[in-house]
């Protein structure tokens, strides 16, 4: 497939199209570039060497996981209804699932820290269960679910949606239930398209600013540490946590993309 | 014994009416049917992955109709077989097979793919199957939950016509060890080479699919009950029309008159005449019972020659390749051709190609203890 595209004549408009192509990921690369190579060893040496960098950064890649596996429970059920089945309110459903990418984010924090403040509803609920949502990790794990889920959700659907569904009967017909079915032929056919969207909803909740400082400016999210740096101190030194923040998030994206990648199932679709 | 009441079901395109049908414990039953009758549809109504409008299913005496797929225990093979890529073939075939030891389970695993001739495939992936190993592996994978009824989709109709001959008597096999099924196709000779009984769906003027005729092969394609039938089940010369003192009107060529055996014969009714029951004779030919016609078409068959002659009637005949060298026609040529009254076997109507046989599906239910 691929090597026949490439064997196509290549025209001027092919170059045309290619050149304001090329401009687009310039424009993604230059600044991370710029950030990287303004920043030398010493300085992010020196950063790293903070336990308050370290601490943050650690907190910021454990929560935004655990705010993806704990909605994961509750996603993944959504998105097999959503590929599956046909009902009535379907579109209104799928569109409330787009919601948190339309809204600004600062609104999606003030809307959340109205239902999760301790005067709320859910606060007095977690006040009785002993915590609170405001000013700790579990209000962050919101905070960053609510921007991040769509991310997941689109992905998980695309998923089931290209599990062949004559897999899924047959399983059922040799007296499987719909839960072992779910589990044994559903998740794992669908699961690279579920760690892709694991993935990208770790990645955007990790990165989530402004829903989350409405909600916890401590614990401090490494996104919140580089805006408090460059408030504080100036561009210079919040440069090397960034830097820091986007390698490590890199490092994790590479290494799950290949983990996930590894191992190809020749799903027929027809 | 399976048993379907009734059975009614509208779904796009589709439409079943009315289909009822018995299947005795340990028969072999084929359901034929052109593209489109709604086969796979009754199919899938009966292993419970779709809701009929009407009717009752049972299985053994249970009402299974709105059981769950998983509990029916009917095992339907899909017409390109249905398995699980991410896992080997002995684990598609132990799928099913939940609450056994594990030691048990590999010994049943290893006896079905013994049986099913693909033992040396239980550590590949369904991906480097070839169609007829997939179809064996979906039957092993069925056969290892012990369905009380085996519904095969066109199980054949993928498979090149050696590994075809393996698989039909795979399944001959597995019928005589008791094995209930229920097989859908559209090829009539597949159908005679396997079913103790055949039934046969058709699509009406209203889109509407029932069962036409239910018999053992050889009496529905010695007796076909209407003209749709016996084009289904190979006839050629098929035609409708009007007896009258021995001799038959064709409906699309009333002009023409075919002299029948019986002359009392009389009323509407289908006349069938076999290929092997015309004779040609070339241009000289003469006699009471000869027409002449035009030569419309020449097709070369395995066992000689298949010609159409435009007689007034579109007659197609099977001539020796000697016998029509014999002729010297050429498409267009005049020849003539010879249709004794013993050839032309007439069926009395009523017979259901005419509208509202209300009855007729009656006849699906169990013509055969």
């Amino acid at each position: 497939m691929g090597s026949r595209r490439a064997r196509e004549l290549l025209s001027p408009f092919h170059l045309v199209m290619a050149f304001l192509g090329g401009l687009v990921l310039l424009f993604i690369l230059a600044p991370l570039g710029t950030m990287f190579l303004r920043t030398g060893t010493g300085e992010l040496a020196k950063t790293l060497s903070e336990p308050a960098v370290r601490e943050s950064i650690l907190f910021t890649i454990v929560t935004a996981m655990g705010s993806v596996l704990l909605f994961a429970l509750f996603a993944l059920p959504l998105a097999w209804l959503i590929a599956r089945r046909d009902f009535r309110g379907k579109a209104l459903v799928t569109a409330i699932i787009d919601l948190p990418i339309v809204i600004p984010h600062s609104a999606a924090g003030i809307a959340l820290l109205t239902i999760l403040a301790r005067d709320s509803f859910m606060g007095k609920a977690a006040d009785a269960a002993g915590f609170h949502f405001v000013g700790h990790r579990a209000g962050i794990m919101m905070a960053m679910a609510f921007v991040s889920l769509p991310h997941l959700m689109h992905s998980a659907i695309l998923g089931f949606a290209s599990v062949p569904e004559r897999l899924e009967k047959a399983a059922l017909n040799l007296g499987a239930s719909p839960l072992r079915v779910f589990l044994t032929i559903s998740l794992p056919l669908a699961w690279r398209h579920i760690l892709t969207g694991f993935v990208m909803m770790w990645a955007r909740g990790m990165s989530e600013f402004g829903a989350v400082i409405f909600i916890a400016y401590h614990p401090m999210v490494t996104p919140v540490m580089i805006f408090e740096r460059f408030g504080a101190y100036g561009l210079r030194y919040a440069r090397p946590v960034a830097v820091l923040f986007v390698s490590i998030a890199l490092v994790f994206f590479i290494v799950i993309r290949i983990l996930g990648g590894r191992r190809v199932t020749d799903v027929d679709h027809r | 014994m399976l048993t379907i009441d009734r059975l009614g079901v509208t779904l796009g395109d589709f439409a079943l009416g009315d289909i009822s049908l018995t299947v005795s414990q340990g028969e072999y039953f084929v359901l034929l049917g052109p593209s489109g009758a709604g086969k796979s549809l009754l199919l899938e109504l009966l292993a419970g992955m779709i809701r009929p409008d009407s009717g009752r299913v049972t299985l053994g005496g249970e009402d299974i109709t709105s059981l769950p797929i998983n509990r029916r225990q009917v095992g339907l093979a899909f017409q390109k077989p249905a398995l699980f890529p991410h896992m080997t073939v002995a684990e598609n075939i132990a799928y099913g097979l939940r609450g056994l030891p594990s030691e048990n389970r590999r010994r049943k695993v290893r006896e079905l793919a013994d049986r099913m001739g693909i033992g040396e495939l239980l550590d590949h992936r369904p991906g480097t199957l070839s169609g007829g190993e997939a179809q064996r592996v979906s039957l092993a994978r069925m056969l290892a939950v012990a369905p009380r009824v085996l519904l095969l989709d066109e199980p054949l109709s993928s498979l090149d016509s050696a590994r075809r001959d393996d698989l039909k008597s795979l399944l001959r096999t597995l019928n005589r060890e008791g094995q209930t099924i229920l097989h859908v196709t559209h090829d009539y000779e597949e159908a005679f080479s396997l079913a103790g009984r055949v039934g046969i769906l058709h699509r009406d003027d209203w889109g509407i699919s029932r069962l036409e005729q239910v018999g053992p092969p050889r009496e529905v394609f010695d007796n076909p009950r209407s003209s749709f039938v016996a084009r289904f089940v190979g006839w050629r010369n098929v035609f409708e029309g009007r007896a009258s003192k021995g001799a038959f009107f064709p409906d699309e060529a009333p002009h023409v008159e075919l002299a029948l055996e019986d002359t009392a014969a009389q009323g509407r009714g289908l006349v069938i005449i076999p290929e092997s029951g015309i004779r040609c004779g070339g241009h000289e030919a003469q006699g009471a019972d000869t027409m002449t016609g035009t030569l419309a078409d020449v097709a070369p068959s395995p066992g000689g020659v298949e010609i159409r002659v435009d007689a007034g009637l579109p007659l197609s005949m099977h001539l020796t390749e000697d016998g029509f060298d014999g002729l010297g026609v050429d498409l267009g040529d005049a020849l003539s051709v010879e249709i004794p009254p013993r050839s032309v076997r007439f069926f009395p109507a009523p017979h259901p190609s005419a509208p509202d046989q209300k009855g007729d599906c009656q006849h699906g239910t169990d013509a055969h203890p």
